[in-house]
């Protein structure tokens, strides 16, 4: 019942009629189980997301495995109750994928002449030197895995051309998820009237840290096993600025459109994503870029059959699932299934800034990312050695100060600690130590984006 | 008709009668006159001719025979001097041949026009003789006696009132059985009855009431009060019985039959009679889930399945994704399951007929039934046209659900659609004897949204006129006009320039004429012609909205012939064998205009292989496809009651729904066979063995078969099937086969009746192909989406008083196969699952209970209207059936997720009436 909710707007609503209609039925979550020979084809599975574009840059290949049930639970982060302490973390970097390491990776076009990758990092593959697709030529991806194994793509070519005409955002409100910023695009075929589109964006936007102070905690010389515990715990200035950041997402939906069928030529008012207003994402200063990959039939068939695997569609009609063959194949022999395509397109892409005042103005802010709340506990703590049950030390406090800088900086320091708050005040701790202090997110930035300002920020 | 079992019929006297030249009139009379006999008849049921005889030392009984050979009529000797002609009326044309049992010798020198297909099985009412009645009767003795004259009547007269509320009982009936006399009660339950003196046997005799029975010694006129008993199992002694031994002496392989009466006190879900639901509740149909549409039967497609509503072809005959019928329940009648050796009169489906009747209406007085439930109202009216002879059947309902939706406020909704109805409308007319017409009217529609910018409608559309013409005693003919409509729409309304209408629809004309030509007692023949033309619009898209820059699209049409011509005799080869063997020629032919892709020998099929377009023009066949379609069945009796049975039958099917969601969807398309896609076949043979205990209370029966199909559809892993001109290539065509072994006890009478039925069935399937790409699951046998091994329905009744019944329904099934993901994988910023075997898992199996209370209203205090309530839960054991697991990448990241339909217990109350 609880996914019920919570999940995507496309089929909710057609669940709840019928859920209504007969007396709530209804979807839960569930575990499921694997079986050896499944575990076996899954460590066999290589995911290639390539996607070679005519903009002269460093191209980027990417190989992974797939994962099997075994090793990794299906059910993942929790949207609903997010630990106070952690954010969902968004960087492909640290997400538990396994890389394929140690690949050879070659771009071929059909006059023979090669754009060799090396790997820049673990798993990604980039071009030795940029280089762009050009028009009319037919390109195909070559790579040799460690284990000797070839994969081998078709030949693709640039499928035309097509400019974004038109990045807009306007408020809206969708009828599941409220009031909020509608982007949509106008995408224009300049070849021919045909063309189809896959959009994908990238999220920018100014991050302030609500419990912010310009001083913070410095611990050295921790021994939680001496008795007492030595620590030196000093409240400096800081240096690295840390109240103003940037972060950036990659958009994760296949959003794909086509003028297909269309006299004009342009697909217009397409809309390429919603932000409901409680987002923090639009608190400050937000930045969007999307970008309009012209794809041929095959890649835009691939994409969206991918998309309909992996969305509920209705409740009453699931769309037949199988394994999706697309345009990369292994050599004969090997025992290898790979996923993904190969895609060769022609790229337009358009930015647009947008504050929270110009869509709600007068209204509150979204809040932040997680409730920002004031702490404080004591500064130090019993010995740990022989390790004592952490409860049993404090007699009911929180951890102390120490250990939860010790824990990897899970707290900033905001302020001395007002011994005049009472119960139901904000900030008061029933524990309470010298110091107030903030969930890290709460009070550096850099948490959750860079305090680097990008090139392309405007204010 | 073999009335001739009267008490007087052993009278062997053997008498000498001639004559000459007279009519046959002429001839009776005679007759009469010389034995002083009294013969009754109309004049004019005889023909004018003079005919001249001469018989020696021969019976009355024989001689009658003679003289009414070569006309309608049959003679009943009531007693030594009384003989009573009697015309064959339609009546006895159709009752079932064996309605007095296979033992009983039919007068074949009268014997009535032909029944040449299964006999329609007749309700028979078992009156209350077999009550235990009390030997010794009271005797009580009337009036004064007085000096009489001989033949004098005298008046009995009395009233009749209920032992414990002392309330006057109406039409009771009162017989004096040694005098043939009676007579019933009025409104104040009063009798009165003209009686010679003497001893009167008199008894009672009412539905709901215990029988009284007393000698009256009548003197003189007099008074007899009565009183009676509410007699608590009377009802259960009126029992609507299928013909009795149908189920030992059928012959056709693999029937059924379902009446409206069985399917209106099973439990069903929100209140709502659903015989289709009864249907799948009997061995070997089955539903791949709750709302799933179709019915698979013995291992078919649900496309394979043909639903006739008085011979006019309804696509879907469902409600909401399967959950209602779209059937009228007060208007239907019965429904004729044929899943084996399908009659030769029908084809083009390979898995089954649903042969639904309709009531033909009353035509003496205005009837109504109706019905108020939590999810729809019902209301059918018969209305007599001329009183006698025709009568208009009308019977509509509707859902509520849009009220519901917009009553509960929740924003979520808003917008929010799901609505059906439907409407019929019968006339059926008895012209006359021979004659007798039949029109149907058919509408039902659905609307629905599936996502917030979509809106879906359907709708089914059947007319047919089938009229019966009983060309003489030994002819039965059929004509059918029927026209079928089945459309949907897909309504798309976004925020982008995109807005379009997306229309579907396929459309049928049939015409069909046949014969039933009973040649003798042992040769039933039944033959004739049946023409069908398709016309297909396989979708159209259309600009919706000024801001639409959505160009019209259409593929074009589809059109095709398909034909059949077919003869079958039923042929009675000893008392113990019978066969029925049929040949059905079948025939189709794809029609231009059209432009159909050629796809190069030893090439997988895809866009790009298309080598050549060739254009057909205007009524020229595309391509044509058919054969012989062998359909023979065997029955052989054991015993009076044991029988085996045994069948084989090939069948073509040229029209298939077009599917790539793993259980069947309002919008799936239907396509025509056409250039590169072939006609679907099968081959079925089975063997069953049928016992019948206690005079047909109990059936048993066994029955297993094996179905090989050739050229079944399926399609490539994410095929997109709507608005696809090259279809063909998304298409894969492959084989399958299906084993399985139905078991079924059935009690049919007493207060508990209903049957236990199980089924152990598997269906494979297996597309091969020398092409990666045209294979599923490496070219091997996988089990189908609908592959249930075990299949128990059992299905109870048990009538505590004459107005409460309990009732019960209870099915397990093995959960069906689904497509588990091996594996999950990152792409594109998101995590998605890997799929890999077709159908390797299982989703849980299917357990479910409902239960259902009957309240019927008093009969007869309220003469006007008569009432009962449903109460019913469906699902009492609140399991959550799963119906669909599937996967969603959202947020990032995989969740797996099991969807059920009804995951609690669902009560509900309805309200029938009837007046």
């Amino acid at each position: 019942m609880r996914s019920l909710f919570n999940s995507r707007p496309l089929s909710v609503r057609f669940l709840l009629v019928a859920c209504l209609l007969t007396a709530l039925g209804c979807v839960e979550e569930i575990e499921i189980e694997t079986d050896r020979e499944s575990i076996d084809q899954a460590r066999n599975a290589l995911v290639v997301e390539a996607t070679l574009t005519d903009e002269d840059r460093t191209q980027e290949v990417v190989l992974s495995r797939a994962a099997d049930f075994e090793n990794d639970s299906i059910v993942g982060f929790d949207e609903e109750d997010p630990d106070t302490y952690l954010v969902p973390d968004l960087d492909p970097e640290n997400r538990p994928i396994l890389y394929e390491t140690g690949a050879s990776v070659t771009v071929e076009d059909d006059r023979g002449v090669q754009f060799d990758f090396v790997e820049g990092e673990p798993g990604r593959y980039f071009s030795v030197n940029p280089f762009a697709a050009e028009a009319g030529r037919g390109y195909r991806l070559l790579i040799t895995l460690r284990s000797g194994n070839r994969i081998t793509s078709e030949f693709e070519s640039v499928p035309g051309t097509a400019s974004l005409e038109d990045l807009r955002a306007e408020r809206a409100t969708d009828p599941l998820r409220g009031p909020g910023i509608q982007f949509a695009v106008d995408g224009l075929a300049t070849a021919g009237t045909e063309a189809y589109f896959r959009y994908t964006f990238e999220e920018t936007f100014k991050v302030v840290a609500p419990l912010w102070s310009p001083e913070d905690f410095v611990l050295s010389n921790y021994d939680p096993c001496a008795d007492p515990v030595e620590y030196d715990l000093e409240i400096v200035t800081r240096t690295t600025p840390n109240q103003v950041c940037y972060r950036t997402e990659e958009s994760e939906s296949i959003i794909q459109g086509t003028t297909v069928g269309l006299s004009s030529g342009e697909l217009r008012n397409f809309p390429v994503h919603f932000i409901d207003r409680q987002q923090y994402k639009i608190a400050e200063r937000y930045s969007i870029l999307v970008r309009q990959h012209v794809e041929d039939l095959d890649a835009y068939l691939y994409y969206d059959r991918l998309r309909n695997f992996s969305q509920e569609g209705n409740v009453f009609s699931q769309i037949q699932p199988g394994f999706l063959q697309g345009n990369l194949q292994p050599q004969a022999d090997a025992p290898l299934l790979v996923i993904g395509y190969f895609s060769v397109t022609s790229v337009s892409e358009r930015r647009i800034f947008l504050d929270f005042e110009d869509f709600f103005p007068g209204e509150a802010a979204p809040p932040f990312v997680v409730p920002c709340v004031l702490r404080s506990s004591p500064v130090t703590h019993l010995t740990r050695c022989p390790l004592v049950p952490v409860m049993e030390s404090g007699s009911g406090c929180p951890l102390s100060v120490i250990e939860l800088l010790d824990l990897g900086g899970l707290i900033t320091y905001y302020a001395t600690y007002d011994e005049s708050l009472q119960p139901g005040d904000p900030g008061y701790a029933i524990c309470p130590g010298p110091y107030s202090y903030a969930p890290r997110v709460c009070g550096d930035c850099t948490v959750l984006g860079t305090n680097q300002v990008p090139d392309f920020w405007i204010e | 008709m073999g009335l001739v079992r009267g008490q007087e019929a052993a009278d062997s006297t053997r008498i000498d009668f001639a004559f000459t030249g007279l009519t046959r009139t002429g001839a009776l009379s005679e007759l009469g006159r010389q034995q002083q006999l009294r013969i009754y008849y109309a004049p004019e049921w005889f023909p004018e001719a003079s005919i001249s005889r001469s018989f020696r030392g021969r019976t009355l009984e024989s001689i009658m025979t003679d003289l009414l050979s070569g006309t309608e009529l049959n003679f009943y000797r009531y007693d030594a001097h009384t003989f009573i002609l009697t015309r064959n009326t339609r009546i006895y044309d159709e009752l079932p041949e064996q309605f007095f049992g296979s033992d009983f010798e039919r007068d074949s020198a009268t014997s009535a026009g032909a029944t040449a297909r299964a006999p329609a099985p007749m309700p028979i009412f078992i009156a209350q003789e077999e009550i235990p009645e009390e030997t010794t009767v009271e005797t009580v003795r009337i009036g004064r006696q007085t000096a009489s004259t001989p033949g004098q009547l005298f008046i009995l007269e009395g009233y009749i009132r209920e032992r414990t509320s002392g309330n006057p009982v109406p039409d009771v009936a009162v017989l004096v059985t040694n005098r043939g006399r009676g007579t019933a009660t009025d409104v104040n339950g009063y009798y009165r009855l003209e009686l010679p003196p003497g001893l009167q046997e008199l008894r009672t005799r009412f539905i709901g009431m215990e029988p009284v029975r007393k000698q009256v010694i009548l003197y003189n006129d007099g008074q007899l009060d009565l009183l009676v008993d509410e007699a608590v199992e009377q009802l259960e002694e009126v029992v609507v019985e299928a013909d009795a031994d149908r189920n030992v002496e059928e012959v056709t392989a693999g029937t059924d039959r379902i009446d409206a009466e069985e399917s209106k006190d099973i439990p069903l879900v929100l209140g709502e009679r659903n015989i289709l639901e009864v249907a799948a509740s009997l061995p070997g149909i089955s539903k791949a889930g709750e709302g799933a549409t179709g019915l698979n039967v013995r291992g078919g497609r649900t496309d394979q399945n043909q639903f006739l509503l008085n011979s006019a072809l309804v696509y879907n005959p469902t409600h909401f994704f399967g959950i209602f019928q779209a059937l009228n329940p007060f208007v239907t009648e019965s429904v004729d399951i044929y899943k084996g050796a399908i009659p030769v009169e029908f084809g083009g489906r390979l898995s089954a007929v649903f042969d639904i009747h309709t009531v033909d209406g009353d035509t003496t007085e205005l009837k109504g039934e109706g019905s108020v439930g939590p999810v729809t109202a019902n209301l059918a009216f018969e209305v007599p046209v001329v009183k006698g002879r025709s009568s208009l059947v009308l019977g509509g309902r509707g859902a509520y659900s849009d009220w519901i939706l917009r009553s509960v406020g929740e924003d979520r909704l808003s917008g929010t659609e799901a609505s059906f109805y439907d409407f019929i409308a019968t006339y059926t007319d008895r012209i006359n004897e021979n004659n007798q017409v039949k029109a149907t009217g058919y509408y039902s529609k659905d609307r629905f949204s599936i996502t917030r910018d979509s809106l879906v409608g359907y709708s089914n559309r059947a007319a047919s006129v089938v009229w019966n013409h009983t060309f003489d005693q030994r002819n039965l003919a059929t004509f059918t006009l029927a026209n079928s409509r089945y459309a949907f729409n897909i309504g798309y309304d976004g925020e982008a320039n995109t807005d379009f209408d997306l229309g579907y629809s396929v459309e049928e004309t049939e015409l069909r004429a046949w014969n039933r030509f009973r040649y003798n007692d042992r040769h039933q023949f039944t033959y004739g012609l049946a023409a069908k033309y398709y016309s297909v619009n396989p979708g159209t898209r259309s600009p919706s909205g000024a801001d639409s820059d959505v160009q019209r699209t259409e593929i074009p049409g589809e059109q095709a012939l398909e034909a059949g011509i077919f003869l079958a005799d039923r042929f009675a080869v000893s008392d113990r064998l019978e066969l029925e063997a049929g040949i059905r020629w079948s025939f189709f032919g794809a029609l231009g205009p059209s432009d159909q892709r050629e796809y190069p020998e030893g090439q997988p099929r895809n866009p790009g292989t298309a080598t050549d377009t060739l254009s057909f023009g205007g009524g020229e066949f595309i391509k044509t496809y058919g054969g012989p379609e062998i359909r023979a069945s065997a029955r052989y009796l054991l015993g009076p009651e044991l029988s085996l049975r045994a069948g084989y039958s090939n069948m073509y099917q040229y029209i298939h729904t077009l599917t790539n969601t793993t259980t069947v969807s309002p919008i799936d398309t239907w396509k025509l066979s056409d250039y590169n896609i072939r006609p679907q076949k099968s081959r079925q043979v089975s063997l069953g063995i049928f016992r019948n205990f206690d005079d047909a209370a109990i059936e048993v029966s066994a029955e297993g078969y094996y179905k090989w199909s050739e050229d079944v559809l399926d399609f490539k892993t994410g095929a997109r099937l709507l608005l696809n001109e090259a279809v063909e290539t998304e298409v894969v065509q492959g084989d399958g086969r299906a084993y399985g072994i139905e078991f079924l006890i059935r009690k049919n009478r007493g207060r508990l009746n209903g049957w236990l039925g199980y089924t152990y069935s598997r269906t494979e399937v297996r597309f091969d192909s020398p092409y990666p790409s045209e294979q599923i699951n490496n070219g091997e046998f996988f089990p189908a989406n609908y592959d249930r091994p075990h299949d128990i329905s059992l299905v109870a009744n048990y009538r505590f008083t004459r107005r409460y019944s309990l009732s019960m329904n209870f099915a397990y099934q093995t959960g069906r196969p689904v497509t588990y993901p091996i594996g999950q994988y990152f792409f594109n910023n998101s995590e998605y699952v890997l799929y890999s075997d077709r159908n390797k898992n299982r989703i849980p199996d299917y357990i479910r209970l409902d239960l259902g209370i009957n309240i019927e209203g008093n009969h007869r205090k309220e003469k006007l209207t008569h009432s009962f309530w449903t109460i019913s839960v469906y699902n009492v054991l609140g399991r959550s059936n799963p119906y669909s697991v599937y996967f969603v990448s959202e947020g990032g990241e995989v969740r797996a997720l099991q969807s059920s339909i009804f995951a609690i217990p669902i009560p509900s109350i309805t309200y029938n009436f009837k007046f």
